[in-house]
């Protein structure tokens, strides 16, 4: 059972993010176009960073693997997840993104280790104190 | 009396040549690279000497000329021919660029030195707001009203994609382009094995205090487009954002089109529709970059359909039409 970051990322924040906590963590990371359900369900615990963009929405290059997730209710039992969510006040739904992805992963059967740190604006640089901060807290 | 209509587009020599491209890259690193970057005003002209040699080389090596002032003088002219006959015109549409004569200064004391030309309306030719796109345009004119006396119902900016409606008529426009121009090289959509790359401009992510990068105008725009053409699975089996970025000045929007290709391919796409939808008008980066790309892949795609920019097709000729038909009359309405 390892740890794995999670990432889907539109311009590259949250792709930034996931890979710095993954290089100061020393866990995997794997982004969500290339993520597949079985491989998620063999970790022992996903931190999930993903943005919001459109109105509240999951960026397109986690659509494949929230179809897949949707179509597999409990697949991920067993699985411990948090999730960070990056989002940007000035608009509607904030960190939407994050929340949904959230919700989806409880659907599929795992559980939250604490609920989802929402960052507000970029560049994601400027959060990586309070990220490391709820790292320690709940990772 | 007239309206005259000033289409701006960042310009780019057309041929390698040293000097026109020395002269571009010298202006561009005056009025654009220093937002980003503190260089040293004596290092300008040796990065413009390093840069005009490097694009000379490029575009030789590959026989390139830029198809962006023809295509601008192209869309210049459709755009006339769409304007005639408008509620309130006459309009006269004449062109600048930002980094090439005619500037917008020279376009200015042109229209300056017409006695038929009582308003002026210039329309910066990108796809989304920023101090790095129209933010430049807004600057030149600064200055240009400033030395001039001029006020803003005389000469006023015109955004493509500003206010939010035209946002949405620039995505819907944008999606019937890629229908179309997939149709016109014999690919009827839907069909799920063939993956889409949108391509733009990137920026950098921690640009200077204050500054604009434009990633969230352009981020509200592609989610518009992408959702016109249904996302994944709708008329494409992949829909994707690349941006075509620089390597100096600071961390760059991700994923570039170099990572996200062959992400697609690792995905089991083997066709790949390329269209930079990111520029209005056809130029170095939409029409050899992105070609460059693709040719340097260690697994390349087997079909590859590469589309050019919007340009002059008669879909957003019409709705650049509209747009400044509806910007002039808001400011002969707000005029006392």
């Amino acid at each position: 059972m390892t740890d794995v970051v999670l990432y889907a990322s539109m311009s590259g924040n949250a792709e930034w993010l996931a890979l710095e906590i993954a290089r100061a963590r020393s866990i995997p990371s794997v982004h969500a176009d290339l993520a597949r359900v079985p491989e998620l369900a063999r970790a022992g615990r996903v931190l999930a960073v993903m943005p919001t963009w459109g109105r509240g929405e999951l960026p397109l290059d986690a659509s494949p693997l929230v179809r897949a997730l949707a179509a597999a209710p409990g697949a991920l039992a067993g699985v411990a997840f948090a999730v960070v969510a990056l989002g940007d006040r000035r608009y509607p739904d904030f960190c939407g993104g994050g929340l949904t992805f959230a919700r989806l992963l409880v659907a599929a059967g795992a559980s939250e280790l604490a609920p989802p740190l929402l960052l507000d604006g970029a560049p994601a640089e400027r959060h990586w104190g309070e990220v490391e901060r709820w790292l320690a807290r709940v990772w | 009396m007239s309206t005259a209509i000033v289409l701006v587009t960042y310009g780019e020599p057309t041929t390698p040549g040293f000097f026109a491209q020395w002269m571009y890259s010298l202006r561009i690193l005056r009025q654009l690279t220093r937002k980003i970057a503190r260089i040293p005003a004596p290092l300008l002209p040796v990065i413009a000497t390093a840069r005009a040699l490097g694009r000379r080389a490029l575009w030789s090596r590959h026989g390139f000329g830029s198809p962006l002032e023809p295509a601008t003088e192209q869309t210049v002219r459709a755009l006339a021919r769409a304007l005639e006959g408008r509620e309130g015109g006459p309009y006269h549409v004449c062109l600048a660029y930002e980094f090439r004569r005619p500037l917008i200064t020279d376009a200015l004391a042109e229209l300056e030195r017409r006695r038929d030309v009582d308003r002026v309306v210039i329309v910066p030719m990108y796809m989304g707001t920023g101090d790095f796109t129209c933010g430049l345009t807004q600057s030149a004119l600064d200055v240009a009203l400033a030395r001039r006396g001029w006020d803003s119902a005389r000469v006023s900016m015109c955004r493509l994609t500003d206010p939010a409606p035209w946002l949405d008529r620039v995505a819907e426009v944008s999606a019937s382009f890629v229908v179309r121009a997939c149709a016109a090289r014999g690919l009827a959509l839907p069909d799920p094995s063939w993956a889409l790359c949108l391509a733009a401009h990137g920026s950098v992510q921690t640009p200077a205090p204050g500054v604009d990068n434009g990633v969230a105008a352009f981020g509200e725009l592609v989610w518009r487009i992408a959702a016109r053409l249904g996302g994944d699975g709708g008329l494409f089996g992949r829909v994707r954002n690349g941006w075509l970025n620089h390597t100096r000045g600071g961390r760059w929007t991700e994923p570039s089109v170099a990572r996200l290709l062959p992400r697609l391919r690792e995905a089991g796409f083997r066709k790949l529709v390329y269209y930079s939808w990111g520029f209005t008008t056809s130029n170095a980066e939409s029409a050899l970059e992105g070609q460059l790309v693709l040719d340097a892949m260690d697994d390349p795609f087997d079909e590859v359909v590469y589309l050019p920019c919007l340009d002059d097709d008669p879909e957003f000729v019409a709705l650049l039409a509209d747009r400044i038909e509806d910007h002039d009359a808001a400011v002969v309405a707000a005029s006392p």
